[in-house]
């Protein structure tokens, strides 16, 4: 469903991208691991064009992507089939968590207000938010923060959400929460391509685990192949750095 | 020579004799707010763009806050019709003197206008166009829609300081013969043989604190309007 091919992504002159491959079926929960500067953050912001890839295909649906020659029209449709949660959650400050929500599908999708209303408001209870409707983003904690802000990406019943870190910049004790949703969203069947360092959720939810180091995808698998029987040495320093991790934890 | 009792009832009727210039000084300062904003906005965009355009843009901001006020005011009343008639073999000394003061300080305030505009639209986190853009927003939309509602409340103080300061360097238009306020505040002084100079000044500066604190009200107020969603900004 979603493919991307070959996308390089230099910035001057640090080849951030090496040509990575992705293929995402639909249901597919992907999650990308990897130590800090390999590129699973310019991937994920490369298929909404938030980066521009130098060079490659992104394929998604019927869409059929030059990364390199896009035109603002095609770019605005590919946007408009994906959904994007963001690390620091990038709510719209002068707007409420309903109106974070409905702005895409008023403004972005051409939706009767009355009817944006409707289906935010379902978003927002989904996310367990049906008490904040019109609360200001400074007026919420960080967690629910990053509700509105999974609210905002699924209201638009994209075809697959991606996640650039989506609990990284919560408090220990707000991380379960996000991750709960996210389970349930996996659970129903939502395409989820997932940049995250937490392991156990990787494990528990993911469908398929990617390891990027250096810019490339070097090994690719299912949870089990990859935690329990990585087949690449860099996969596995990697992982031991978490694992005796969480030795210190129990 | 015998000096004179001062004259406290002379200040009301110096009052009622200026007010009506006030249009002039309104003139003045939306007509320079109307092109200083334009000019702001070129030197924000191009000091926010990054490109060759980002050294014109610092090299203006660096000339035009060097040159104090009455000095531009003199070049350009004196020096632009020299320069049209050289140049067009146009004749333009004759054009109402508003438009060389709104020319003067439309390039004077453009400098500072173009770094409260580029500051203020800094303040607004880059990520919210970002998340704008990834639920189907244009640029032109995430801009007006998002970035722009915020980045005008950051503006808004500096807003307020750029306007006083215009309105009470306005008051320089006199030295090139615009009757404004002070202009008129110069004849009646002149009319009465400088016999009422301090009544007349202190009339003026009554007038100039009014009006600077109302525009101070009135933008706490706007910023008070405009802060849903966040903290109010101004005192």
């Amino acid at each position: 469903m979603l493919e991307l091919k070959n996308i390089h992504k230099s910035f001057q002159k640090n080849e951030v991208l090496k040509g990575v491959n992705l293929k995402v079926e639909k249901g597919d929960v992907v999650v990308i691991l990897g130590p800090s500067g390999s590129g699973k953050t310019t991937l994920l912001r490369s298929i909404t064009f938030l980066e521009r890839a130098d060079k490659g295909e992104i394929r998604l649906g019927d869409l059929v992507l030059d990364a390199e020659k896009a035109g603002k029209k095609e770019i605005h449709q590919i946007r408009k089939k994906t959904g994007f949660v963001f690390q620091n959650y990038c709510l719209f400050q002068n707007k409420t968590a309903l109106e974070n929500v409905t702005e895409g599908l008023i403004i972005g999708r051409k939706i009767p207000k009355a009817e944006a209303v409707r289906i935010a408001k379902e978003a927002l209870d989904k996310v367990g938010l049906s008490d904040r409707y019109d609360y200001y983003p400074s007026q919420l904690s960080g967690g629910q923060q990053q509700r509105v802000g999974i609210a905002r990406a699924i209201a638009v019943q994209p075809e697959v959400i991606l996640f650039d870190e989506p609990t990284s910049a919560l408090d220990p004790e707000l991380v379960s929460g996000i991750l709960a949703i996210m389970k349930q969203l996996a659970k129903e069947g939502s395409t989820m391509i997932i940049v995250t360092h937490e392991m156990t959720f990787a494990q528990d939810v993911a469908t398929r685990v990617v390891f990027m180091d250096g810019g490339e995808v070097v090994e690719e698998g299912t949870p089990r192949e990859i935690f329990s029987h990585p087949k690449e040495e860099r996969t596995r320093q990697f992982l031991s750095r978490f694992i005796s991790d969480s030795d210190y934890v129990i | 020579m015998a000096t004179r009792v001062f004259n406290l009832g002379f200040i009301p009727k110096v009052i009622v004799e200026v007010l009506p210039y006030l249009s002039v000084t309104f003139l003045i300062v939306l007509g320079t707010m109307v092109f200083a904003s334009i000019v702001g906005f070129l030197v924000a965009k191009a000091k926010i763009k990054n490109g060759v355009t980002r050294h014109i843009a610092n090299a203006y901001i660096t000339v035009f806050r060097c040159i104090p006020s009455i000095v531009l005011l003199f070049l350009v009343y004196y020096g632009l019709p020299q320069l049209f008639q050289m140049l067009f073999h146009v004749d333009i000394s004759f054009w109402n003197k508003a438009v060389f003061v709104i020319l003067t300080f439309a390039l004077l305030f453009g400098a500072n206008m173009g770094e409260v505009m580029r500051a203020a639209y800094e303040a607004v986190d880059g990520g919210q166009t970002e998340a704008a853009l990834t639920v189907g927003l244009t640029e032109r939309q995430a801009f007006f829609r998002i970035t722009f509602p915020q980045a005008f409340r950051y503006a808004l103080p500096n807003l307020a300081n750029i306007i006083t300061g215009l309105m009470k360097e306005g008051a320089l238009a006199y030295t090139i013969g615009l009757i404004d306020m002070m202009g008129k505040g110069k004849m009646i002084i002149s009319l009465n043989y400088g016999a009422y100079t301090l009544e007349t000044y202190l009339a003026l500066f009554l007038i100039y604190w009014v009006l600077t604190k109302a525009v101070e009200i009135s933008f706490g107020q706007m910023d008070k309007r405009l802060s849903r969603g966040g903290k109010t900004i101004a005192g």
